[in-house]
């Protein structure tokens, strides 16, 4: 393991910025922990690079003990490269002596200089001033200096937050091309699920300094461990259901099954559960047998239309449909459910 | 045309003329070029002086006032807000005064030698000074992100390196304007170069024009710090630019880890912090207070008389320096090269003042003659008589401070604002009345208080320009302790450090929120 981060608490005074947190990462492996502002992401970053001591729990970096309770390896010990918001580029130096900063050997720093300028295509820019490059230049900047010194983890605190939205999903796969040509272990922080998506071999939501769920970006989205993961990620409603068999979960849509086993030892059959509805597990069916609903609101999306639909029963859902379909507030639909991945979570009365 | 494109061409240029009738003054006089010529080895030893005085007091204020800075805004520790505003006050102690005391004090206690060299002057200079250094890198270590050294740390800098590497050389266009600007008020002076003895060109022009007569030697002198004083405008200029890019780089987002004191440390801190402050202003001031107790009568008498003519000086200047500065900012915000009028603007206030007075004089003369040729009447006597020239000398030399001002009132102004008013559906005059002057009021009133502190503790160019039987504070206090006399001399310094310390405060308060202003 590169990154293990093991049972670890940390406070600010009295308030609990984490509270036994526990992930880790491998060799090459890119990390995303995805959560509001607040949720203690930038401490979890602090805590890794040394910038933050630790209350309890342990940080191992490449095996190494780098944090425990009365071990604290200062952060310029620990061979860990860091990217920050803005960039935070040092404005007195030129783009080469920002990306030799750290490079101790004064020997290395023509030939990694110019590897790292080649690899972030800066190859024109290795005497201008950071003032004068574009946005994307100096965070291309930016990763070749933490880069440079070959750390051993590299941390990432929402790089791509002040970049606009075309910009920043350009940046994002170059990045992580890059630090996958490196072959670094990378973890980033970031409170847009779509950057992590993107860019995360594995994810985790972060609430109040706790983790729910550290899985692939893929499972997270459609294999939510607790109901918090599944309204955090995605569009999507938690509607009220019974389940009637192993397999199978009736609503008021109709019956829902599943090739996975539902019940576990808290949810038998006649359990009331709620069960997670995504937009896309819901199909218009007018004419067909579906159930009657009523759009109370639309948000159009350009290629598709995201409506809030209220059934007869006043349960709430959330349908997107293609947008040739063009339906105004207050107008009834057919919708049936075609869930392929089926998750329940026990009803809290 | 619209009136306002038609009026821009003549102002331009009259504003232009006005700023640069002190320099043109001064080469007017074609003799003077020739004079400079024939005494340049004699200048060129006052010029080494007087290099290596403003050199010496600059790097000592440097140091001293990137210390407290870093300690004011790095550390906390028992009594740091008091000692953060106190760290202001020796600026309220005009070097002068506060050379005069020392000296003194020294002599009292028989070590007066040691004082009276370069090395003390610098010293004395410098505890005068440093507070331009400290007022102007405190914003520039506070506006440093966090982050720049957290990146520093994890590419293996300790604390003390990155320190060095990262946020000292941030803060260093900062310290070079600070350090500049305590080179040029050293280069200003005449009072303290008189009192110990020293052989500078400030004050060699001074005792050429008004004790010995030598008019032509004065203005050659003149001519030589002028040139260096510009020399040194310009490269506070570049510094200036420089420190704009860095700062244009540095969005905060997370301020910097402050370090919480406590024990040896924190004593130490504030140990280092207090000493400027005792030195600078507490003892010399309870020196004033003692001289001022034991003072004479008619010093007491003639206060008045000096209180009246400093608030004529700050009243008619002050006013004179705003409506230059309006004119100003008129003319710069739609002209091609900005940075000229920027430029122009600080030039006044680089040129030592006794070279100033010698060149207002000159532009004087010639204004006079011009209007006697055109009109046929002659008001020359007009300029003896009121203060006028000196009015007009001290607004334009303090313009860079009313300009500044007006620019940070601007600032507040966002470009919004007028269009909502407009949509209100007020007139140019109501937008004016109503919401610009009221936004803009504070930002303007600490420029007019400062511009008011500089004024009052302004020398030379007062001493120079005043008519016969004008008087000021620091005239008064001046003339008491040229003559030795420093029980005479405490009341009028004692008034005008009150004044000033007065102002300082209420400028304090206003800034305390990390406003910048061109410093001034």
């Amino acid at each position: 393991m590169q990154l293990e981060f093991s049972n670890v608490n940390h406070y600010y005074g009295r308030r609990q910025a984490i509270g036994g947190l526990s992930f880790d990462l491998r060799q090459g492996e890119i990390g995303v922990l995805i959560g509001p502002s607040g949720a203690g992401k930038s401490t979890v970053l602090n805590c890794i690079a040394g910038l933050e001591p630790i209350v309890s729990g342990e940080i191992r970096i490449g095996g190494e003990l780098a944090s425990g309770t009365r071990v604290h390896v200062p952060a310029e010990r620990r061979q860990v490269g860091m990217m920050f918001q803005d960039s935070a580029l040092f404005p007195h130096l030129d783009v080469a002596g920002n990306i030799c900063f750290g490079i101790a050997k004064r020997t290395d720093r023509s030939t990694r200089l110019a590897e790292l300028l080649e690899l972030c295509r800066l190859a024109d820019y290795a005497g201008a001033r950071v003032h004068e490059l574009s946005g994307g230049q100096q965070q291309r900047v930016a990763l070749a200096r933490a880069l440079a010194p070959r750390p051993k983890l590299l941390l990432l605190d929402e790089p791509f937050c002040s970049s606009d939205a075309a910009l920043r999903s350009e940046l994002l796969a170059e990045v992580r091309q890059i630090i996958k040509e490196e072959g670094s272990t990378a973890l980033m922080v970031t409170h847009d699920q779509a950057e992590a998506f993107e860019f995360a071999d594995r994810c985790g939501v972060l609430d109040s300094g706790t983790l729910c769920q550290w899985d692939s970006p893929y499972n997270l989205y459609h294999r939510p461990n607790c109901a918090l993961v599944a309204s955090f990620i995605g569009d999507g409603a938690l509607i009220p259901g019974t389940l009637v068999s192993e397999h199978e979960v009736e609503t008021e849509l109709g019956v829902v099954s599943s090739d996975q086993r539902l019940t576990t030892l808290l949810m038998e059959a006649g359990h009331k559960v709620k069960v997670l509805m995504r937009p896309d597990d819901v199909v218009l069916a007018n004419g067909c047998g579906g159930t009657r609903a009523q759009v109370f609101k639309r948000a159009f999306r350009g290629a598709d239309i995201l409506y809030g639909l209220r059934t007869g029963a006043g349960t709430e859902l959330y349908a997107c449909l293609p947008s040739r379909h063009d339906l105004a507030a207050g107008d009834a639909i057919e919708v049936s459910l075609q869930v392929e991945h089926v998750v329940v979570f026990p009803a809290v009365e | 045309m619209r009136p306002a494109a038609v009026l821009r061409l003549p102002l331009a240029g009259l504003i232009v003329l006005a700023v640069l009738a002190p320099l043109l003054g001064l080469g007017i006089d074609g003799a003077a070029f020739a004079s400079l010529a024939e005494r340049a080895p004699a200048l060129g030893r006052y010029g080494v002086n007087t290099l290596l005085l403003a050199a010496s007091a600059a790097g000592l204020a440097a140091l001293l006032g990137t210390a407290c800075a870093w300690l004011i805004e790095r550390c906390r520790f028992a009594g740091r807000d008091i000692c953060a505003f106190a760290l202001f006050l020796p600026f309220a102690l005009p070097p002068y005064l506060a050379a005069f005391i020392w000296s003194d004090l020294a002599d009292r206690i028989g070590i007066g030698f040691a004082l009276r060299n370069p090395l003390g002057a610098a010293l004395i200079m410098a505890l005068a000074l440093y507070p331009y250094v400290y007022f102007l890198v405190r914003p520039a270590f506070s506006q440093q992100t966090g982050a720049l050294s957290a990146a520093a740390r994890t590419l293996g800098c300790t604390p003390w390196q990155a320190f060095c590497k990262v946020s000292l050389p941030l803060a260093r266009p900062a310290i070079a304007i600070g350090a500049l600007l305590v080179a040029m008020e050293t280069a200003n002076d005449i009072a303290v170069a008189e009192d110990y003895g020293l052989a500078t060109l400030g004050y060699f022009v001074y005792d050429s024009w008004l004790n010995r007569g030598e008019r032509a030697a004065a203005a050659a002198a003149a001519i030589l710090l002028a040139l260096l004083a510009l020399a040194a405008s310009w490269s506070e200029t570049v510094s200036r630019i420089r420190q704009r890019h860095h700062q244009s780089q540095l969005r905060t987002f997370a301020s910097e880890k402050i370090a919480k004191l406590s024990g040896g440390k924190a004593l130490a801190a504030a140990g280092v912090c207090w000493l400027p402050v005792l030195l600078g202003f507490a003892i010399p001031v309870l020196a004033l207070i003692r001289h001022a107790l034991l003072a004479p009568a008619v010093a007491w008498q003639r206060l008045p008389a000096g209180l009246l003519g400093t608030a004529l000086l700050i009243a008619g200047a002050a006013a004179l320096a705003y409506l230059l500065a309006a004119a100003f900012a008129f003319v710069r915000s739609r002209s091609r090269v900005p940075g000229l009028f920027e430029m122009l603007a600080r030039s006044g206030y680089a040129i030592p003042g006794s070279v100033f007075a010698l060149g207002c004089l000159g532009a004087a003369a010639a204004a006079a003659s011009i209007l006697k040729a055109i009109t046929g009447v002659s008001l020359y006597w007009l300029w003896v008589v009121a203060p006028v020239v000196l009015i007009y000398a001290l607004a334009v030399r303090y313009l860079a401070v009313a300009a500044g001002a007006l620019e940070a009132g601007v600032a507040a102004l966002s470009p919004g604002l007028d269009k909502t008013a407009r949509s209100c559906g007020l007139s140019r005059w109501q937008r004016l009345r109503m919401v610009h002057l009221p936004l803009m009021a504070p930002a303007l009133a600490a420029g007019l208080l400062l511009i008011a502190t500089d004024i009052a503790k302004e020398l030379p160019l007062t001493l120079i320009l005043r008519p016969f039987g004008m008087t000021t504070l620091a005239v008064e206090a001046y003339g008491f302790a040229a003559d030795e006399d420093l029980l005479g001399a405490a009341p009028p310094a004692l008034a005008l450090v009150a004044l000033a310390a007065a102002g300082l405060i209420v400028v304090h308060r206003h800034f305390r929120a990390g406003n910048r202003i061109s410093a001034g």
